[in-house]
């Protein structure tokens, strides 16, 4: 993951600014927060995310009185603009979910294509499989397993669940074999 | 954006981009709203670690929350471990709003009236249907929006300075009147910022900008 260090600090500490040269500060600290974020193809569209966002914020603010806003505290309210903007896009069948990669080669974002066969009824009922053979798991190989299957790496596993390297990946790869036989047993080829 | 069309780390078993693909093609059922911003803290270790725990459990239950934690991790730039607070106080709100007026009033008004349908025919979004900073009679002060499909609405009503003169209950109604306790407090000719909070039949909300109105 990288790294980028937020600029909001410097944008307001170099002299007491009046308000609204730091709600100035803000507002682009958060469309910079976005644009980090924001998948390419829906880039265009960063600057009323960005919005959103703020709205965000001056909600919460009235709701709750003030917060320290920390770059930490943009980010996590830009993403969740950002969420909420795919999701609901992803809601809609006849927009195109396609993304750019940096490198603009281009990508889908839903895992299958509609038609794809993948996206049949059975590949579906291999998911509800997988979900119940995990469910029914030993809780630290589901909670291991379930990660790995979120797209983590196992040190990532690791460290969201709070254990060492060696003891995730001795649970995801014991959990991986269970739901293997668990699959196998429900007639479904992992 | 999806495990399955990534390439296949070193070492990971071959079946497990068509496990993971499976997983994530099952759908929510509209069940109780996701907190996006609790996940985005659990997947950058902001909570303890039986809370994250507790999340990643609900995971496999909640296809809703496994598809924002997803987005979470895709999304995912690293916000900075440590970073000083910035307190600013209520004057700052005042300037949020001229802010975020002038951004909205710059979009609707730069916007390319070719450009791809996004708020124009957007059904999810709310937005005013008084004309702008339109001046409300006190007797009868209405604020209208236009609505979205199966929502329910809050209302509040500000100060220009932003402090609170009204908040509505949650109703379905796409209009509010003002109070007679709220209009008190505002002088003849007197300027109010108002907005509006949808939450959706699926259980997310949809927060309008702010708007302008005066009351006579």
């Amino acid at each position: 993951m990288r790294v980028h260090p937020p600029d909001i600090g410097d944008a307001t500490d170099r002299e007491p600014a009046p308000a609204e040269s730091r709600w100035t500060a803000l507002a682009s600290a958060m469309a910079r927060a976005v644009r980090r974020q924001c998948p390419a193809w829906l880039s265009d569209h960063a600057q009323d995310i960005a919005q959103m966002a703020l709205a965000k914020v001056m909600a919460a603010e009235q709701r709750e009185g003030e917060r320290p806003l920390t770059s930490f505290y943009l980010h996590r309210v830009a993403h969740s603009a950002l969420v909420d903007e795919i999701r609901r896009r992803k809601r809609r069948p006849e927009v195109p979910l396609e993304a750019t990669l940096e490198g603009g080669q281009e990508r889908r974002v839903e895992p299958v294509a509609t038609g794809d066969p993948e996206s049949s009824a059975s590949f579906r009922e291999l998911g509800t499989a997988v979900r119940d053979c995990l469910a029914a798991a030993n809780r630290d190989r589901r909670l291991a397993v379930t990660l790995y299957l979120q797209g983590h790496t196992v040190p990532e596993t690791a460290r969201i669940l709070g254990w060492d390297n060696k003891r995730a990946e001795n649970l995801v790869y014991r959990g991986l074999a269970d739901l293997r036989q668990c699959l196998l047993g429900k007639g479904h080829r992992p | 954006m999806t495990s399955s069309e990534a390439p296949r780390p070193t070492g990971e078993p071959a079946d497990v981009a068509r496990l993971r693909a499976a997983l994530a093609s099952l759908r929510g059922d509209g069940g109780p709203a996701v907190d996006a911003e609790r996940i985005f803290d659990a997947v950058h270790g902001r909570l303890s670690v039986e809370e994250r725990q507790l999340i990643v459990d609900e995971l496999l239950a909640n296809p809703d929350a496994a598809e924002v934690w997803r987005l979470a991790r895709e999304l995912s730039v690293e916000p900075p471990a440590r970073v000083r607070p910035q307190y600013l106080g209520w004057r700052w709100l005042t300037a949020a709003a001229v802010v975020l007026l002038a951004a909205g009033a710059a979009w609707q008004y730069t916007r390319p009236a070719s450009e791809p349908v996004y708020r124009g025919s957007e059904a999810r979004a709310v937005v005013s249907t008084l004309p702008a900073d339109a001046t409300l009679p006190r007797a009868q002060p209405v604020l209208r929006w236009t609505g979205v499909e199966g929502a329910r609405y809050r209302v509040r009503v500000l100060t220009p300075e932003l402090e609170l003169l009204e908040a509505s209950a949650e109703s379905p109604a796409v209009e509010h009147t003002i109070g007679a306790d709220a209009l008190q407090r505002v002088p003849a000719g007197g300027r109010i910022v108002w907005q509006v909070e949808a939450r959706l039949s699926d259980g997310s909300t949809v927060v309008s900008p702010t708007f302008t109105a005066r009351i006579e």
